[in-house]
């Protein structure tokens, strides 16, 4: 019932959810996107603890860019693709063949369902809290394969011999797994998240293929004939003992299905909000660089008044002083922004710029 | 012709031969059409509760084709101490209604070496053991729920001679009391007689026969057959 009210929630904010919207799922609780919509712009996408925001399997691809995001302890975003279909049973032979004919092939059973591929996930996060954040977008399985029907009896029999037994139907294919969601994250780690340097085990990405279905089996062959004697002459007087009939072969099974392929995993910082910042920073510096050139270009100005004024020696010697103070602040301005700038640069080469490879397993995802 | 096989039977003595082979193959070699044969030996030819032979074992074979119900084919046999080699040539057709089995089949039996003499007036008949038809049965069986019902009648070569059988049969043992019926009225053409058959296997199969009235000798009779699969 909780679930289902979550999902018309969902419904009801997916159908509002523009630039600007917020997302937010309480602890413990788990809240279905709409299944209509795979694009979403949100001002602040929260996730509490042991919250779950479930995806639909039918979207196929969503794309999520949350200026802020919160994530807390075991929140879970779930995409997983949807498990295909079993196949059907073939249909089994019950009735014994009429006389002297053999008994019928039980039905082919249907190959099953091939699983549905994850979702896959474009995520453009600007974490504000992350505690631990976990992504599947594991593959559906295939469907297991219907088994085959069994044969049916041979028919009776007097002047024939014993009919044998109607064969077993085909076992049905087992369906292919579903080929995991890719997923990309890129995150820009805002202040308060008190996070820094990498994100260690605090994001973990699980997008493995569906397990390929398991073949249906081959029916039983039906029962031949029982053997008995008949009227017949023989040596031993008028009844003559029949051999029973062969029971029917048994039906070949299904191959089964084949393993989904593991769906590709991009964890990485947002390098074009990082390159922003740094041009801001560099702006700013360069701003408070200009002012103290104004600031001592004016005091040179007021020097050389003074000097032209014949200004009392004192005075020459306080502006020198102020001159000097202000050279001394311009140089560690200076310093600092050089410092500064080279810093940036050492963090710019450090980056990665190749996506990460897809995980073998569930582990973090280590930008 | 009972009277005159009956002579045979009383110089007959039990016999305990050796066990022989019969073999049975049947392939389906077009649609429908169901071909068997088989070849056998047991330690003696049990005839309607008498002892064919004179303590000889008996080989037979035959070979059946049968398609929608009809059915036809040859069948022979040693151990027939009076009359030598005999081969039967067969047709019938059988078909089942709601659990009802019956079968109607005719019966030519054949004496390639024999001096026949179906009257019984001394006189040998060799063209009717010899000749297509010459001694010939008809045979009607109705069978429902492991019960059948039969009766062999002379319609060729020694015209008044009938034979009747009621059996029972349930997995591997068969019951069947068959009683001798001839025009002569002669009690030992009157003969019942009780045989109790129980297959082992698809290969061995053993039967005791004991004449009940009328009886012709009162010897209680063992065949034994054993069968050796051939083909499939």
């Amino acid at each position: 019932m909780q679930r289902m009210t979550l999902g018309l929630l969902a419904c009801v904010i997916g159908s509002l959810a523009q630039a600007g919207d917020l997302i937010r799922v309480k602890s413990g609780e788990t809240l279905t996107l709409d299944a209509t919509r795979s694009e979403w712009v949100l001002d602040e996408l929260v996730l509490e603890d042991d919250a779950t925001l479930a995806i639909p399997a039918s979207l196929g691809e969503v794309q999520i860019d949350a200026q802020r995001a919160l994530f807390g302890k075991n929140s879970r975003i779930l995409a997983p693709g949807a498990a295909g279909a079993a196949g059907q049973d073939g249909s089994a032979v019950t009735a014994a063949a009429e006389q002297c004919k053999e008994g019928a092939d039980g039905g082919a059973g249907t190959h099953g369902n091939a699983g549905k591929d994850g979702v896959a996930l474009s995520l453009t996060l600007r974490i504000a809290k992350l505690d631990s954040l976990q992504i599947d977008t594991r593959g559906g399985d295939g469907g297991k394969g219907g088994s085959g029907g069994a044969g049916g009896p041979g028919g009776d029999y007097d002047s024939c011999n014993a009919p044998k037994g109607g064969n077993g139907g085909q076992g049905g294919d087992g369906g292919d797994g579903g080929s995991g969601g890719h997923v990309r994250v890129l995150y820009t780690l805002l202040p308060e998240s008190g996070i820094s340097g990498t994100l260690g085990s605090r994001i973990s990405v699980n997008a493995p293929g569906g397990k390929g279905g398991a073949e249906g089996a081959g029916g039983q062959g039906g029962k031949g004939a029982d053997g008995r004697f008949v009227n017949m002459k023989t040596l031993t007087g008028n009844k003559k003992w029949m051999a029973g009939g062969k029971e029917g072969a048994l039906g070949q099974a299904g191959k089964p299905g084949r393993d989904g392929a593991k769906g590709q995993i991009v964890v990485q910082q947002d390098l074009r909000g990082r390159m922003e910042e740094l041009v801001q920073e560099k702006a700013q510096s360069q701003a408070v660089t200009e002012q103290g050139i104004n600031a001592v270009n004016q005091d040179v100005a007021a020097l050389k008044v003074a000097v032209a004024g014949l200004a009392s020696k004192e005075l020459v010697q306080q502006q020198g002083d102020r001159l000097e103070a202000s050279m001394a602040k311009i140089n560690q301005a200076l310093d600092a922004l050089q410092k500064r700038i080279t810093q940036m640069e050492q963090q710019l080469k450090k980056q990665p710029t190749q996506p990460a490879p897809a995980q073998k397993n569930p582990a973090a995802a280590t930008p | 012709m009972f009277n005159t096989k009956t002579k045979m039977l009383r110089l007959s003595a039990l016999s305990l031969a050796v066990a022989g082979a019969m073999g049975v193959a049947h392939t389906a070699n077009a649609e429908g059409v169901d071909v068997s044969g088989s070849v056998g030996v047991a330690n003696m030819y049990l005839w309607r509760g008498n002892d064919l032979g004179t303590g000889d074992a008996a080989v037979s074979g035959d070979l059946k084709v049968s398609a929608a119900g009809f059915y036809g084919g040859v069948w022979g046999s040693s151990g027939d101490s009076l009359y030598g080699t005999e081969y039967d040539l067969y047709v019938g057709y059988g078909a089942e209604f709601g659990g009802v089995t019956i079968d109607l089949s005719a019966w030519n039996y054949m004496y390639p070496s024999s001096s026949f003499d179906a009257d019984e007036d001394g006189i040998e008949d060799p063209n009717i053991a010899d000749d297509f038809g010459g001694l010939s049965d008809a045979v009607l069986s109705i069978g429902f729920a492991g019960f059948t019902a039969s009766v062999y009648d002379n319609i060729a070569g020694g015209s008044g001679y009938e034979y009747y059988t009621l059996s029972y049969s349930f997995d591997a043992f068969s019951v069947l009391v068959g009683k001798h019926d001839n025009v002569t009225g002669a009690d030992e053409d009157q003969m019942v007689h009780v045989n109790l058959s129980y297959a082992y296997n698809d290969n061995l199969s053993f039967t005791f026969s004991q004449q009940v009235d009328q009886e012709i000798d009162d010897d209680l009779k063992f065949v034994v057959a054993y069968s050796l699969p051939i083909g499939d």
